[in-house]
C-alpha cells in the first residue's frame, strides 16, 4: 500500500510540476529575503539581532529538536506534535459534534435560530484566547487547551453550516417534492448533500483557527508539552532557532491537516452523491 | 568471675549495637516504590486560580504570589526558596549596555547617571534592610505602606512577602557562587545553547560571570556627590519593573521623597531622573522586559536573574548586572488542607512553574533531586 | 369521460406583508388524457402559478383544481415536472439523478438501474448515464431532467418554460424530442412557455391567459398533423391569430392600467 500511496504522490507532483515549482521558488524568495535581513542586522549588532537567526540556524534547531531530547521535558518535537494533535482533535471532533446538529436545527427551523442568534453572535466575536485565563482555572489544565481549540472551531463551522442549509437551491426543493419525497427524504437527501461543501468550508477555516489558538492555549496547559508550549518556552528562554523552529512544524502541520481535511471532504461528497 | 562479666558486656554491646544498626536499616530502607514529581509551566498570574480549582496540585512562584496564596487561605507554603538554596539571588538591577554607552550631551554619558542611579539603589536597598530590623519604627511602616502602594495588595501579604526574602544588592562571594551555579545549571540542561557562551565571547562559564556582573558602578566616581541638581532633565532614565514584584521594591522606595528625607528622593538627591519604561505599569514577567531591552525601550530594569542571563547568551540582548536587587523570596505552595508536609508527599502530583529556565523551576528541581526523587514533565 | 384534470374557479392571492397580488382569478380549464396543452400569456399573468399549483408547490386561494377527480393538496411523482433552470442534483450522476424517485419509493436496486437504463434510452442519453450534471449542455441537462420524472410513470407531466434557458438551435432540437419522447410515453402534458411558435408547435391546444389577475381569455385548437412545418401556410396563419389575441390583452391590460377602474 505504501508502494500505491508514493506511486500516487510522485503522479501528483508530476501532474502538478509547474504548482511545485512555483512553491518552491516563492519560499526561496523568502529565505534569501530572510538570511538578508539577518545579516543586515547581525552586522549593524542591533542590540534585538538575536531575535531574527540565520536560516541555517534554525534549520539546524529544527533537525536537534526531532533528533534530540530535551533534558528538561525529555521529548522530542514527535512527542510535542503528538500533544498538539490530540488537543486539536478532541477540540475539532467536539466542535464537528456540537456544531453540525446544532447548525441543521438552526438552518431549517426559524424558531431555533431566532432562540440560538443572539447567544452566538454574543460570543462569536470574543476571540477565544480571551477565555483562557478563565478556562484554565474553571475546566483544568487539560480540558482547558481543548475548549479553547473547540471555541475557535465551533463558530466557523456552525456559521458555514447554518449557511449551507438557508442556501439550498429552491429548484432542488422543488425537484425532490415533484418527485415524491416527504419531509425527512427531503433533509436526508437534498438538504445534507448540499450542504456537504460548505461544511468542509468550515472545516477548514476551522482547522487552521484552531492550530492558531494552539500556541497561546498551551502557554497555559500543557499536559506533554505541545508545539505551541515549545514556541513559548523557547521564547521566553531566549532561544530564539528554536522557536522559529517550532513555527515551521505549526506551519507546515497547518497545511498537512487542511489538506487531509480537503481530501476527506472530496472523499465525503463521492460517497454521499452514490447514497 | 571477671570473664563471665567481661563475656556478659559483649554480648550487649553486640546486642545494642546490632539493634541499633538493625532500627537504622528499617528506617531507611525505601517504604516502596517512588513515583515522579511532575511540573507543567503556566504564567504566574493563572497559578493561583488554578490551585484553588485543583487544576495543579501546587506552584512555585515569586513574591507577593506566594503570599497573596497563603493569606487567603488557598494554599500554604510547603518550602520558601531560602530552605532550598540559602540565600540564592533572585532578582538583579541591569543596564543596557547601548545606554551606558549613550552620549547624553554636556559630558555627560549613560554610564555616568547609571552609577548615580545604583548608588541611589544602594541607599534605597539599605533603608529597607534597616526599617525591616526595626518592626516597631516610623520607616517601617512606611515602608509596609509604599509596599502596599506598589504591589496593590494587602497589609497582611505585604508584611508576609517581607518575612521571606532579603533585599541585598552586593555582588560578593555568594551572590557570584549562586549566579555561577543557575548559569552552569542552565548550560547543562540546555536552557542556554552551549556555543551561545563562545559565540557571545566568553570563554567559559566563570569567565562570563565575571564580566557580565559588573560591579563597577558600586564604586564612587570623582565628581559624583549626593545633593545636585537633576542631571538628565531631557533624558530620564527608561526605568523597567516588573508589576506588583515586591522583589523590586528598591526602586519604589528610591522615588519617594519622605524616604529621602522630605524634599527630594534618594533618585534626584543623586540627581536623577527616572520615567516608567512600560505603558502599562511594568511588565508580567522577566523575559517580557528583555525584550524591551532589545527593542530599545529600556535604560535600566529591575528583573529575574534568569531571564537577565537566557536571553544575553541565548539572543545577544546587549545587557548587563550591575547590583542585586534582592535574595530568596519564592516558595513551593501546595493547596491548604491538603495534607502534604513533605516533598515526598508531592510524589504524583503536578506543580506549576513560570517556565523551565525559570529560578522557581531549578528550586524545585534542586527540592525534589534532595528528597531523592525525580521531576518530569506531566504527560 | 371525465378529463384528466378539471380546474374550475382556480384563485391565488400573494401577500408579501402588506401587499396583495391577485395571481390567479377564476381560471377555468379541463384537460383531457393524453392531451398536450400550452399555456400562454403576458408576463406576470400567473402561468406559472397554476403549474405550480397543479404541482403542489403553491396553495391555492380559492376554487379547485382536480386530477382524475380528486382534489389536488401535496406535491407527489403523480405529477412530474420539469423546470426551467432544470434542478438536476449536482452530485448526483445521470443515471442516479433519474433514480431519484424510484429511491424514494423504495425501489430495489436491479429495478432501478432497469428502469433508469430505458429512460435514458428513451430521452436519447445512452451513454452518458455516469455523467455529472455539470458536464452536460442545458438540451442534455432538460432530458436528463425529464426522464427523471418521467420514469416515475406521472399522470400528468407540467413543463415551466423548459427550454427558456436554451439557445435557439437547441430549442428547436429540443423541441422535437420532446414531441418524440411524448409521443413515445404518452402522457398528459401541460406546457407554460412565452414563445408563441414553440406553443403552436407543440401544442394541441392553447390557451391564452389574460394579464393579472389571470384567467383564460381564449382557447385555440391545434389540429395540424405532426410533424408541424414552421413555414407552412396552416402554421403561420394559427402563429399569427394566437399572436393577435396576445397583443389584444397587451392592449386592454395597459388600458385598464391607466384609467381608473
Amino acid at each position: 500500500m505504501a508502494n500505491r500511496f508514493a506511486r500516487g504522490l510522485l503522479k501528483n507532483v508530476a501532474d502538478n510540476w509547474k504548482q511545485y515549482v512555483q512553491a518552491a521558488v516563492s519560499i526561496a524568495a523568502f529565505i534569501v529575503a530572510w538570511q538578508l535581513y539577518s545579516t543586515y542586522l547581525h552586522q549593524g549588532n542591533l542590540s534585538y539581532k538575536g531575535y531574527v537567526p540565520y536560516p541555517i540556524d534554525v534549520a539546524k534547531a529544527l533537525h536537534s529538536s526531532f533528533v534530540h531530547r530535551d533534558p528538561i521535558t525529555n521529548l522530542t518535537m514527535w512527542s510535542h506534535i503528538g500533544a498538539s494533535l490530540e488537543r486539536i482533535l478532541y477540540g475539532f471532533l467536539m466542535a464537528l459534534a456540537a456544531a453540525v446538529p446544532l447548525g441543521l436545527l438552526m438552518g431549517t427551523f426559524r424558531t431555533a435560530d431566532a432562540l440560538g442568534r443572539p447567544i452566538v453572535e454574543l460570543i462569536r466575536p470574543i476571540p477565544p484566547l480571551a477565555w483562557i485565563p478563565i478556562f484554565i482555572v474553571v475546566l483544568g489544565v487539560f480540558s482547558g487547551p481543548v475548549a479553547i481549540v473547540f471555541l475557535g472551531i465551533f463558530f466557523p463551522l456552525l456559521l458555514n453550516v447554518i449557511f449551507g442549509v438557508r442556501s439550498v437551491d429552491q429548484n432542488l426543493i422543488d425537484a425532490a417534492r415533484t418527485l415524491g419525497s416527504n419531509r425527512s427524504q427531503l433533509f436526508v437527501k437534498v438538504v445534507l448533500p448540499f450542504t456537504v461543501p460548505y461544511l468542509m468550508t468550515g472545516i477548514s477555516v476551522g482547522l487552521g483557527i484552531g492550530w492558531m489558538c494552539i500556541v497561546a492555549a498551551e502557554m497555559v496547559g500543557n499536559y506533554g508539552g505541545g508545539v505551541g508550549f515549545f514556541i513559548n518556552d523557547m521564547a521566553v528562554r531566549g532561544q530564539f532557532e528554536f522557536m522559529y523552529a517550532g513555527m515551521i512544524v505549526i506551519g507546515l502541520l497547518g497545511i498537512l491537516t487542511t489538506g487531509v481535511a480537503s481530501a476527506f471532504g472530496r472523499r465525503l461528497s463521492k460517497w454521499m452523491g452514490m447514497t | 568471675m571477671e570473664k563471665k562479666m567481661m563475656y556478659a558486656i559483649a554480648v550487649v554491646a553486640v546486642v545494642v549495637v546490632a539493634s541499633v544498626a538493625a532500627m537504622y536499616v528499617l528506617t531507611n530502607s525505601d517504604k516502596g516504590p517512588k513515583y515522579p514529581v511532575y511540573f507543567i509551566t503556566m504564567p504566574v498570574s493563572s497559578m493561583k486560580g488554578s490551585l484553588g480549582s485543583g487544576g495543579i496540585d501546587g506552584f512555585v512562584a515569586w513574591e507577593p504570589f506566594d503570599s497573596e496564596a497563603i493569606i487567603d487561605g488557598t494554599g500554604t507554603a510547603l518550602e520558601w526558596s531560602g530552605e532550598i538554596m540559602a540565600n540564592h539571588p533572585c532578582c538583579v538591577v541591569v543596564a543596557s549596555t547601548d545606554y551606558l554607552a549613550k552620549d547624553l550631551g554636556g559630558g555627560l554619558t549613560g554610564a555616568d547617571i547609571a552609577r548615580r542611579f545604583i548608588f541611589a539603589h544602594m541607599g534605597a536597598t539599605e533603608w529597607m534592610a534597616d526599617a525591616l530590623n526595626h518592626e516597631n519604627g516610623a520607616n517601617y511602616t512606611l515602608l509596609v505602606n509604599l509596599g502596599m502602594q506598589f504591589t496593590n495588595k494587602s497589609k497582611a501579604v505585604v508584611v508576609s512577602s517581607f518575612e521571606h526574602l532579603k533585599y541585598s544588592y552586593a555582588m560578593d562571594a555568594n551572590f557570584i557562587a549562586g549566579i555561577t551555579n543557575f548559569t552552569e545549571t542552565f548550560v547543562n540542561t540546555g536552557v542556554i545553547t552551549p556555543d551561545k557562551l563562545t559565540q557571545g565571547g566568553y570563554d567559559n562559564v566563570s569567565d562570563f560571570v565575571s564580566r557580565y556582573a559588573d560591579d563597577n558602578y558600586m564604586t564612587i566616581a570623582p565628581n559624583m556627590w549626593y545633593g545636585s541638581s537633576i542631571l538628565n532633565p531631557n533624558n530620564p532614565v527608561r526605568l523597567g519593573f516588573l508589576k506588583a514584584d515586591i522583589h523590586e521594591l528598591a526602586q519604589w522606595v528610591a522615588q519617594n521623597k519622605t524616604v529621602g528625607g522630605g524634599s527630594k528622593s534618594m533618585l534626584e538627591w543623586w540627581g536623577v531622573a527616572v520615567t516608567n519604561a512600560s505603558s502599562t505599569g511594568g511588565y508580567s514577567n522577566g523575559p517580557e522586559e528583555m525584550d524591551k531591552f532589545a527593542a530599545g525601550d529600556v535604560d535600566i530594569g529591575y528583573l529575574g536573574a534568569a531571564p537577565a542571563i537566557q536571553k544575553h547568551l541565548n539572543a545577544g540582548v546587549h545587557t548587563v548586572i550591575l547590583a542585586g536587587a534582592n535574595t530568596e523570596g519564592s516558595a513551593i505552595i501546595v493547596k491548604a488542607g491538603s495534607g502534604i508536609k513533605s516533598i515526598d508527599g508531592l510524589q504524583n502530583k503536578t506543580i506549576a512553574v513560570p517556565s523551565t529556565g525559570s529560578i522557581q523551576y531549578v528550586l524545585l528541581k534542586a527540592a525534589v533531586v534532595d528528597a531523592g526523587l525525580t521531576l518530569e514533565l506531566k504527560t | 369521460m371525465s378529463p384528466c384534470i378539471r380546474i374550475a374557479g382556480l384563485s391565488k392571492t400573494f401577500t408579501k406583508g402588506r401587499k396583495e397580488v391577485k395571481a390567479l382569478d377564476g381560471f377555468d380549464l379541463d384537460v383531457a388524457d393524453g392531451e398536450f396543452v400550452c399555456l400562454l400569456g403576458p408576463s406576470g399573468c400567473g402561468k406559472t402559478t397554476v403549474l405550480r399549483i397543479l404541482a403542489g408547490l403553491e396553495v391555492k386561494s380559492g376554487g379547485s383544481a382536480r386530477l382524475h377527480g380528486t382534489e389536488i393538496s401535496r406535491a407527489g411523482s403523480d405529477r412530474g415536472m420539469v423546470f426551467q433552470e432544470f434542478g438536476l442534483f449536482p452530485w448526483r450522476t445521470v443515471r442516479k439523478n433519474i433514480e431519484f424517485g424510484l429511491e424514494i419509493r423504495h425501489v430495489p436496486e436491479a429495478g432501478r438501474s432497469d428502469a433508469s437504463r430505458r429512460f435514458v434510452d428513451l430521452v436519447g442519453l445512452k451513454g452518458f448515464e455516469d455523467a455529472h450534471p455539470k458536464e452536460l449542455s442545458g438540451g442534455m441537462k432538460q432530458r436528463v431532467a425529464i426522464a427523471r420524472a418521467l420514469v416515475n410513470n406521472p399522470l400528468v407531466l407540467l413543463m415551466d418554460e423548459p427550454f427558456g434557458s436554451l439557445d435557439a438551435q437547441t430549442r428547436n432540437l429540443m423541441q422535437k424530442e420532446l414531441l418524440r419522447i411524448w409521443s413515445a410515453a404518452r402522457k398528459t402534458v401541460l406546457f407554460v412557455t412565452h414563445s408563441v411558435e414553440e406553443a403552436v408547435f407543440l401544442a394541441d391546444r392553447i390557451v391564452v391567459m389574460t394579464a393579472r389577475p389571470g384567467k383564460v381569455r381564449e382557447l385555440i385548437e391545434v389540429s395540424l398533423p405532426r410533424p408541424r412545418d414552421r413555414t407552412s401556410s396552416e402554421f403561420l396563419a394559427i402563429r399569427s391569430k394566437v399572436l393577435a389575441e396576445l397583443e389584444e390583452e397587451f392592449e386592454r391590460a395597459q388600458k385598464a392600467e391607466l384609467s381608473p377602474a
